[in-house]
């Protein structure tokens, strides 16, 4: 899923400052999952901007809303009579989400969240990056361990000088991936795998390429 | 439905005694569906506990969890409770007894009175009903809210008894009763009929006769009472004034000290002793100094030392070592002044104080020893009652039960462990007696119309000296959709329900607010009364203004009142969000689990046995007998192998017991009278459904890592010692020197309770090793000598015989060397002012229990119970629930509690066997809503119930539309709000504590933020 | 196991001694009692208190008697007893007996009769060592004296105002 993490109070202070109507938006899928904007996170950051203008001795109205999701029309529409009625909207889903929103509507939409990767928990509280959506999945001959996203260099084909003890020079808490990967093959018998080389990767799948689209032809109409 | 044994007859139990132990053995027997009759010479129940202002070891007065159950419409109609009646004669046998009652005539119709007081007002010479105001007279003492709640005559007082007769707005009066005799059938009696306690008059060196500032620890409570002679101000009965400076001396009537004192230790005095002390220092002046002059400190019950502990530290009440000679008031002197010496140093001490209290022992009262014996019960010397060594509850009367402090001075808990331990064994003998239940209106099951509140202000002025209940009712008026606001003093008494259902039924009241003490004791109360007057019990709310406010801001009235206010406003508010919840009546299983093969298990199985329930009994190790495997004898000589071995028979070869084995408990749910738990027997997983858990895992004996044990062998545990002397006379004939320390390992900082039974151990080895060897020295080196009850008569026997007792002080230990074939042990003798080296052929150190921390804590995981801070299961109320747990259906008993002597544990399996029954009595049971419901279409999967549920409850499961949600059963849910608090979408909410609830309760006390 | 007392008490109520306290009753003189530790609190308790306090009664009349506080099994320890005074620890003895010494003085007694030879050494001693007004006498002495029986040398202990009562000279007896 797609984690995030919310903005300082400050900052959003900062955003909404010039408006006294908001309408403060949740998701219920990623984000909720990750606790950082679901309907508790909503109801959580809408009394902590309130009493931020009670102290500050500003006048702010707060509409509290949750979306299944805020990446598809449909559910943002469901919002039109709320966002009517506010100055402004701030956002507690994810990237998508906001961009939807601003799309949608034409009223300024501020993000609450610094959205960060695509992960997995490890265990409760706990999430770290998985995939760094490069558009051409190698995992298969990886053992099931992205280098893209959890090796710091991004190397296709082996660990570099700085793996020392299975951990990445940049830090003790990372542990390196190719290390990782190596262990997996041979949990698997797979070793032989390892000495394939993997071409260097075509990162116009990725990110490289400027923005990405996906149009099925049996979907779209 | 029960299946009538052989054994059990159609009649009523007898319950002779209608104070606490009598109150409870009653109301045991009537819960389990058996008719009883329970019976007290006075004109209301309630006993010498009613006289007390507080009791230890909570310092509150506690009636009010007793007394509201003894109303006549509560117990199913099982309970016939007669005051001012005595038994005049008794026939037969055990299942077969014929009594007669006789009842004196009250000259009050007890249905009619309303206690308006009128006929006290006109004719205060023959009408009674207030206490006493002579402090010295124990026994005129009724609680002002007494049951029956009607006045007596005297009418051989009334010289006009037909204006006596008119006066009565009522017509209640009846000039011309008279005595009732009635013959009742029992199958068996319980003699709960209390003690009397010692006089100390014949002392006149105690000055109690001559001197007013004297008075005995009975009369000091009525001082301190509010129902009492001053109103509850601590003031010298000389001249009024306040005292400054306390005293009390110790045992006065017992340890065989004083003429006509019982040689037995009355177990109850030292706990007390520092409670009136406790008691003076905080509620009248924290600047009153309190003495007590003692010998040992017997603070031995379950967090007693911690009790003594805060007496000590906290509260700063001195203690002194020391039995005074005298208590005199030399000529033109105001203050009484007491002389005294202390160990230290051989010189008088005379020092003044204002009042002395004489903590007064219990003895055999003579009535009921005139009872006792037309009953042919088997007598002590001294009028108590001789009872088993392994049965505390049984004499020598075959269906004849004794319980409380008719079998010998103890405190209240104890006396409620026995009492339903007498009402165990009683009721084995009498079948259960259907009755029908009592019709209930309908309860509408939407709350009909706007809502309606009334706020019910139910707290005690004594319990809340800071607060102005007038204010607070006149407050309560002003908050809106508030119909009705009244005060109820003193709500520990039936009578005032009804008053209650009154003012609820006038104003159309549909949800009510507590003000009272904490929703623990106030809340299952009030839900039984919401029923009969058609309303949902769930629209309810108890703001707890007792400890919230009176009582943690005593000292800061403003405070306390504003605060006050502010509760009862934020229940209005969160009641009037609350939701008309359903409970589902639901089949009861009416099997029982006992968890612990050990005596005190085994003793709870046949007991629940014997008295028709299936009963699974699980043992951890591959053997039944528990700790008790180890022990020889008793200290009175019972074969403790014996017993073992034939409670070991009994249960293997009982129908109704299934015995496990090599078995431990892996995963439990439900609620009471449909647990289901899953066993691991020997490895294979078992499931088993049951209607009641009785806990009774054991301790384990210390071994802490002192004086050399374990490490020298001469040095041993008591246990170990007692191993020896029995089985190696030999060797123990070989002995010179004996040395035993006690408190190896127990009130310490890793320990800080007693273990109660090293004391009465230690002296039981030292008897059996001079019964062996006459010419052994041994000394024990003690820092309180806890012997208490009857093992106080064989510390008396070891000292006649020799042993040297010496005392230590925490600060100064004894030291133990090894020397070659010898220990050496080291200690100061106060008295001699030097120290002195034994060469002992034997260390015997009293090491005492802990608590089986590792599995209580297993167990307390799966099951979902408290532990106490030292690691023993938490039983629901110290005082008046010791073997009920806060878990509905669970129970414990045995060392599992708390560290005792075999004829305890067994007492409190027997205890726990009845309150059981209690449950397992039921055929269905009502499913109460307190669990947490999901809302699906919110839920967004994110597994994080699943994660936080302690008792891992919640489950992704998919719905109709194929979406996966989580679900929460209702049945295995505990109600504990975890995942309520947790999910991050909302989607949960815990009924009864709804987040709109519980904001609304916010929104109320933040007005004035919010607006 | 008996004490005298007993048998002063039964014989003078049976009219076997015939004591009498006339010679007291114009005197008035003042007498207090000792109660003997073994005697009284460790053996037979106030019961022989009350013979010993009826035999005195007698002997110097009720009304010439003031006890001491507290008294009978209450009564303190003078100090003389269980070797304390063959000890050799003089002035320990001594300081313990001050008590008893401040009771007596308490009474205003001219005499304390003592009815243990262990407690008249100890009173004995300790009325003088602090200074007291009173003299020590044994209750046989008094028996005597009552009885018209004790002689001219049998009045050590007696003070000046009883040195010459009742002097019983059997030689120039009948």
């Amino acid at each position: 899923m797609i984690t995030a993490e919310r903005k300082p109070l400050e900052e959003l202070l900062g955003y909404i400052a010039p408006y006294s109507r908001i309408l403060l938006l949740g998701c219920n899928e990623c984000v909720t999952v990750c606790a950082a904007g679901g309907r508790k996170e909503v109801g959580l950051l809408a009394s902590a901007l309130k009493m931020a203008a009670r102290k500050s001795g500003k006048e702010l109205q707060i509409v509290e809303h949750t979306l299944e999701r805020q990446c598809d029309p449909e559910y943002v529409e469901e919002v039109a009579s709320m966002v009517a009625q506010a100055d402004a909207v701030v956002s507690m889903a994810c990237g998508c989400g906001v961009q939807q929103m601003a799309m949608r509507y034409a009223k300024p939409v501020f993000p609450a969240l610094n959205t960060k990767f695509m992960g997995g928990s490890e265990r409760q509280g706990v999430w770290d990056e998985r995939c760094a959506g490069c558009g051409n999945c190698l995992l298969g001959v990886t053992g099931g361990i992205c280098p893209i996203a959890r090796c710091a260099k991004r190397l296709m084909n082996g660990p570099c000088g700085g793996s020392a003890n299975g951990v990445c020079e940049i830090t003790p808490d990372v542990p390196c991936a190719w290390h990782l990967i190596w262990e997996r093959l041979e949990e698997l018998g797979q070793t032989e795998d390892y000495l394939e080389i993997i071409p260097a990767k075509d990162w116009k799948t990725a990110q490289g390429g400027g923005p990405r689209k996906i149009i099925r032809e049996d979907l779209a109409e | 439905m029960q299946k009538k044994t052989k054994l059990q007859s159609n009649g009523s139990v007898l319950v002779v005694g209608g104070g606490l132990g009598g109150i409870r053995a009653a109301l045991d027997l009537a819960e389990a569906r058996k008719d009883v009759i329970l019976v007290d010479k006075a004109p209301c129940i309630g006993g010498l506990m009613t006289q007390l202002d507080r009791t230890f070891p909570t310092n509150n007065c506690d009636l009010c969890t007793v007394a509201p159950f003894t109303a006549k419409d509560s117990r199913g109609g099982h309970l016939d409770m007669r005051g001012l009646t005595t038994v005049t004669a008794v026939k037969g046998k055990e299942g077969n007894f014929t009594v007669s009652l006789m009842t004196a005539p009250r000259f009050v119709n007890v249905e009619k009175c309303t206690a308006c007081g009128e006929c006290q007002r006109k004719y205060p010479e023959c009408v009674s009903f207030a206490p006493g105001l002579d402090p010295r007279a124990p026994t005129c003492m009724r609680y002002p809210k007494a049951t029956p709640y009607a006045y007596v005559i005297d009418m051989a007082k009334c010289a006009d008894k037909e204006g006596l007769k008119q006066c009565c707005p009522v017509g209640a009066i009846e000039t011309d009763a008279l005595p009732k005799v009635e013959e009742a059938q029992c199958g068996s009696i319980i003699l709960a009929a209390g003690a009397a306690l010692f006089d100390p008059s014949h002392l006149d060196y105690f000055g109690y006769a001559a001197q007013p500032d004297v008075v005995t620890s009975l009369e000091y409570e009525r001082i301190l009472s509010a129902s009492g002679p001053t109103g509850g101000k601590l003031l010298r009965p000389s001249n009024g004034q306040p005292p400054k400076k306390v005293a009390w001396i110790q045992c006065v009537g017992s340890r065989g000290l004083q003429k006509g004192a019982g040689a037995y230790c009355s177990s109850a005095c030292c706990m007390f002793a520092l409670k009136e002390a406790m008691v003076t220092r905080e509620r009248f002046d924290s600047e009153i100094e309190t003495t007590i002059f003692y010998m040992d400190m017997r603070a031995f019950g379950k967090d007693y030392e911690k009790y003594l502990n805060r007496a000590k530290e906290q509260y700063g009440v001195r203690l002194v070592h020391s039995r005074p000679h005298d208590v005199l008031r030399p000529v033109g002197m105001d203050k009484l002044q007491i002389l005294y010496t202390v160990d230290e140093a051989p010189k008088h001490i005379t020092e003044e104080f204002d009042m002395v209290v004489l903590s007064t022992g219990f003895k055999m009262n003579e009535d009921v020893k005139k009872l006792a014996e037309d009953l042919a019960v088997e007598l002590y010397a001294d009028g108590f009652p001789k009872t088993d060594c392994f049965n505390a509850v049984a004499t020598s009367v075959p269906g004849v039960y004794v319980c409380g402090t008719l079998q010998g001075g103890k405190d209240i808990p104890e006396t409620m462990t026995q009492a339903s331990a007498a009402s165990c064994l009683a009721g084995a003998k009498v079948a259960v007696t259907p009755r029908p239940k009592a019709e209930l209106p309908a309860v509408t099951p939407e709350c009909a119309g706007s809502p309606r509140v009334g706020v019910l202000v139910t707290l005690c002025d004594h319990e809340s000296t800071a607060l102005d209940t007038t204010a607070l009712v006149e407050y309560a008026k002003s908050i809106p959709h508030v119909v009705c606001a009244a005060a109820f003093e003193a709500a520990c008494d039936p009578s005032s329900f009804d008053a209650v259902k009154a003012a609820i039924l006038a104003n159309g009241v549909n949800r009510v607010v507590v003000a009272g003490s904490s929703p623990r004791y106030e809340l299952e109360k009030y839900q039984a009364m919401l029923a009969p007057v058609g309303i949902n019990k769930y629209l309810i709310e108890v703001a707890n203004i007792r400890e919230q406010a009176a009582w943690v801001h005593a000292g800061e009235p403003a405070a306390a009142n504003a605060k006050a206010k502010q509760l009862v406003a934020m229940a209005v508010a969160g009641v009037m969000a609350a939701k008309p919840l359903a409970d589902h009546v639901v089949p009861a299983n009416k099997n029982a689990l006992v968890v612990g093969g050990g005596v005190t298990g085994m003793t709870a199985a046949l007991e629940l046995a014997g008295q028709g329930a299936k009963v699974c009994l699980v043992e951890k190790t591959a053997e039944l007998g528990g700790v008790a495997r180890n022990l020889v004898k008793t200290i009175e000589g019972g074969d403790v192998q014996a017993l073992i071995a034939d409670l070991v028979e009994k249960t293997t070869s009982h129908p109704n017991i299934k015995v496990f084995t090599a078995t431990e408990i892996v995963d439990h749910s439900g609620q009471v009278g449909l647990f289901r738990t899953g066993l691991s027997v020997n490895g294979a997983y078992k499931e088993i459904e049951h209607g009641a858990t009785i806990l009774a895992t054991g301790a384990t004996p210390n071994q802490p890592q002192a004086f050399l044990l374990g490490e020298n062998s001469r040095v041993c545990t008591q246990l170990d010692l007692q191993k020896v002397v029995n089985e190696q006379p030999k060797e123990v004939k070989k002995w010179k020197n004996v040395v035993m320390i006690q408190c190896v390992g127990s009130r310490d900082a890793d320990n800080p309770n007693c273990s109660r039974l090293c004391c009465q151990s230690s002296i039981k080895n030292a008897l059996a090793i001079l019964k062996e060897n006459p010419n052994a020295r041994i000394f024990v080196l003690y820092r309180d000598l806890r012997t208490y009850g009857r093992f106080e008569e064989y510390y008396q026997k070891a000292r006649e015989l020799g042993v040297i007792f010496v005392r230590y002080s925490v600060d100064n230990p004894p030291k133990v060397e090894a020397a070659g074939h010898y220990a050496n042990v080291t200690f100061t003798d106060v008295i001699m002012g030097r120290q002195v080296v034994v060469s002992a052929d034997c260390v015997g150190l009293s090491t005492g229990f802990v608590a089986s921390r590792k599995s209580n804590e297993a167990l307390a995981k799966v099951f979902g119970l408290p532990l106490t801070d030292d690691g023993y299961f938490a039983e629901m109320h110290v005082k008046l629930r010791p073997v009920d747990m806060d878990k509905a259906g669970f129970f414990v008993a045995g060392c599992a509690h708390s560290p005792k002597v075999i004829a305890e544990n067994l007492t409190q399996a027997r205890a726990a066997a009845s309150r059981a029954m209690t449950v397992l009595a039921n055929d269905t049971l009502v499913q109460e809503a307190k669990f947490a419901h999901v809302d699906r279409a919110r839920c967004a999967a994110c597994l994080v119930c699943v994660r936080a549920c302690p008792f891992d409850v919640p489950q992704i499961t998919v719905d109709d539309k194929g979406l996966g949600r989580s679900y929460i059963d209702p049945v295995k849910c505990h109600g504990c709000g975890t995942c309520a608090a947790e999910c991050p979408a909302k989607a949960i909410q815990l009924n009864q504590f709804e987040d709109v609830q519980i904001l609304s309760s916010l929104d109320q006390l933040l007005a004035k933020v919010n607006a | 196991m008996k004490s005298i007392y007993e048998y002063y008490a039964k014989w003078i109520r049976e009219g076997k001694l015939k004591v009498s306290s006339d010679w007291n009753k114009e005197r008035k003189v003042k007498f207090t009692i000792q109660d003997p530790c073994q005697i009284v609190r460790k053996t037979f308790g106030d019961p022989i208190a009350d013979d010993l306090r009826y035999v005195i009664g007698k002997v110097v009349g009720e009304e010439n008697i003031i006890e001491m506080t507290p008294n009978k099994s209450n009564n303190y320890c003078c100090g003389g007893g269980g070797g304390f005074l063959q000890s050799g620890f003089t002035e320990a003895r001594r300081a313990y007996g001050k008590v008893k010494f401040d009771q007596i003085m308490e009474t205003g007694a001219d005499y304390c009769i003592t009815g243990c030879h262990n407690c008249h050494a100890q009173v004995h001693d300790i009325g003088h060592h602090f200074g007291g007004h009173y003299s020590t006498v044994h209750i046989w002495t008094l028996i005597c004296l009552s009885l018209g029986v004790l002689g001219p040398n049998e009045r050590a202990y007696l003070g000046d105002d009883l040195k010459d009562v009742n002097v019983f000279h059997p030689e120039s007896e009948h």
